[in-house]
């Protein structure tokens, strides 16, 4: 049987024993892979609020209900994400500065989704913007934005490395 | 003698034949790498008009119209926002900074837009570059004025120059009664602020407040001094462009204003817009596509067409060559590089050919669509056609060299006999 083993599941191999070896797991993980997280992790309760009771009786308020801290465990914390891209600026044909959500549109009558469940990015990996439609997958260092002068000043930022387009996998 | 130079003799023997040929081959491989350039540039430069601002406010109506008629300057708005809903949206915490845009009269065929001087801070386009002044300063007073690039190349407008402002967006109605100072010219950006005017957003309250009593009353007819003391405060705007402290909240501020309970409002972000609109393009930007591959293939077949014709032509020739001792390999080699260096020659052509039309097109395109095309957009783009042009190549050249190869041990059997 020759060993062959590619670079990637090299250092997943490595990854995986000093996890077991190292007390914290997770900054070595850091080091190396990204950790694949899902949106229910950047919310402390563990929930991620995607659906808001929907109250179909007239305007709601627009501020998002309830609690929305970050996870400061997440802060500088190399991580793949999937989500959807809202652009926010270009270059030349790509879409240099976005906002990456867990779901695309939203229905009126619920609030906003909390700034908790976005991410914004500034990417070095420019994404061409006739595949904005398609859900992706971008890897970088999460940081998480505390503030005290209000709510919605609070979430999360990332300089992303690398985004793919999203394969079900 | 080598098998280049004899390719590169045998073509020089059939110069008018070969050149006309290289033409047809260039000229259409240039018309792919000017439209390609074009749609290009037309594309990019509309994903760029406008940067840094997080949304755009507007009356209840859909997003893409809101961006084209606030922005772009198509077509017309449905309702303004009135000046109370305005400062509501204004006073609040997450917004960083709201400029008004007040649209709906034009000088000469030029759109006026009432503003405040914030908005040539705030107006970003391409990768957040701000507007710039070619010569003067912005608004001041309440009858100056400041145009775009394109505004005063057309009309020839400096600083200092007087114009007036008439109602509506084509019109014989205009308002005689206040005539404009320009104070200032900005550079051009290839965006629709070249072919605007700015006035404050006072002016154009006072230009549409019936002075007829006002005048009355005073022997100074002269503009400012009429208004001195009047409360100019704008009744509405059209539309306004916002910038919000954290991008974060962008959606929280657009929930917000699309919810505010006295008016029916809406906000949009601008780039999730473009992207929109840019979708839509996308289906003709295929076609476009399609059609251009479509030119390459039927030049290619030109090409191949011309050799084959040829080489009956060159029996003799041929048949010479292979009593000299040439194999048919030989043949095949000599029509193969004949095909090629044709092809490459042609590419060369058709750069130069295409860098010869956009730079004479360029100036137009500039002025009247408001986009530059630099030979380095147009070199980036020319080059991958003709990257696809040269790899197709030796597939044309495979039909001649063929029938050369078959026909040439034709004339052997028929040496033979």
């Amino acid at each position: 049987m020759t060993m062959i083993i590619t670079r990637r599941q090299a250092l997943q191999l490595l990854s995986g024993v000093l996890g077991v070896v190292a007390a914290t797991p997770s900054l070595v993980l850091a080091a190396s892979t990204p950790k694949t997280i899902e949106w229910a992790d950047l919310s402390p309760t563990g929930e991620a609020v995607l659906l808001p009771p929907v109250v179909h009786s007239g305007p709601g308020t627009g501020q998002p209900q309830g609690e929305f801290m970050v996870v400061p465990e997440l802060d500088a914390m190399l991580v793949r994400i999937p989500g959807f891209i809202i652009p926010l600026e270009f270059d030349e044909l790509d879409v240099v500065e976005f906002i990456l959500a867990p779901y695309k549109g939203a229905c009126i009558h619920v609030p906003a989704p909390p700034p908790n469940q976005l991410v914004h990015v500034i990417t070095d990996d420019p994404f061409p913007s006739a595949k904005l439609i398609r859900p992706v997958w971008v890897t970088g260092v999460l940081h998480t934005i505390t503030s005290q002068t209000g709510l919605a000043a609070t979430g999360y930022s990332m300089r992303a490395s690398r985004i793919e387009l999203y394969q079900r996998s | 003698m080598s098998l280049s130079t004899l390719v590169l003799k045998s073509l020089q023997a059939r110069r008018l034949a070969v050149s006309l040929t290289m033409f047809a081959i260039a000229s259409s491989l240039a018309l792919i790498i000017v439209v390609e350039t074009v749609r290009e540039g037309a594309r990019q430069n509309f994903l760029n008009t406008i940067s840094s601002t997080d949304l755009i406010l507007g009356a209840r109506t859909g997003d893409v119209q809101l961006l084209l008629y606030s922005i772009f300057h198509l077509g017309n708005a449905s309702n303004n926002i009135t000046w109370k809903s305005y400062q509501d949206i204004a006073a609040n915490d997450e917004i960083d900074w709201i400029v008004p845009v007040s649209l709906g009269d034009s000088h000469r065929g030029y759109r006026v837009v009432g503003t405040t001087p914030e908005f040539f801070q705030h107006y970003n386009y391409g990768q957040r570059e701000q507007l710039t002044f070619s010569s003067g300063k912005q608004f001041a007073g309440l009858f100056d004025v400041v145009v775009g690039a394109a505004v005063a190349k057309d009309l020839a407008y400096e600083v200092g120059a007087k114009l007036i402002v008439a109602h509506g967006l084509e019109s014989f109605v205009e308002h005689m009664e206040f005539p404009f100072q320009v104070s200032g010219v900005l550079n051009a950006t290839g965006t629709p602020v070249d072919r605007s005017v700015f006035v404050s957003i006072e002016a154009i309250q006072a230009i549409h407040t019936n002075i007829a009593p006002l005048q009355n009353n005073t022997n100074d007819l002269s503009g400012e001094a009429l208004f001195d003391g009047m409360d100019l405060t704008p009744q509405s705007v059209t539309a306004a462009l916002i910038g919000v402290r954290s991008k974060l909240s962008i959606f929280n501020v657009q929930r917000q204003i699309n919810k505010y309970p006295n008016e029916p409002l809406s906000a949009i972000l601008p780039g999730v817009t473009l992207a929109e609109l840019y979708q839509i393009t996308a289906v003709v930007e295929t076609a476009l596509r399609i059609i251009l591959w479509a030119v390459i293939v039927a030049s290619l077949l030109g090409m191949s067409a011309m050799l084959v014709a040829t080489l009956s032509a060159r029996e003799r020739e041929l048949a010479i060559m292979r009593t000299i001792g040439a194999s048919p390999w030989h043949i095949a080699a000599l029509i193969m590089m004949e095909a090629l260096l044709l092809a490459t020659l042609s590419a060369l052509c058709a750069l130069v050919l295409a860098n010869i039309v956009l730079s004479v097109s360029s100036p137009t395109l500039e002025d009247r669509y408001g986009f530059a095309v630099t030979h380095s957009r147009a070199l980036a783009s020319g080059s991958s056609i003709l990257a696809f042009f040269m790899i197709l190549a030796p597939l044309a050249g495979l039909v001649p060299v063929i029938s050369a190869y078959r026909n040439s041990l034709a004339a052997r059997l028929a040496f033979n006999n």
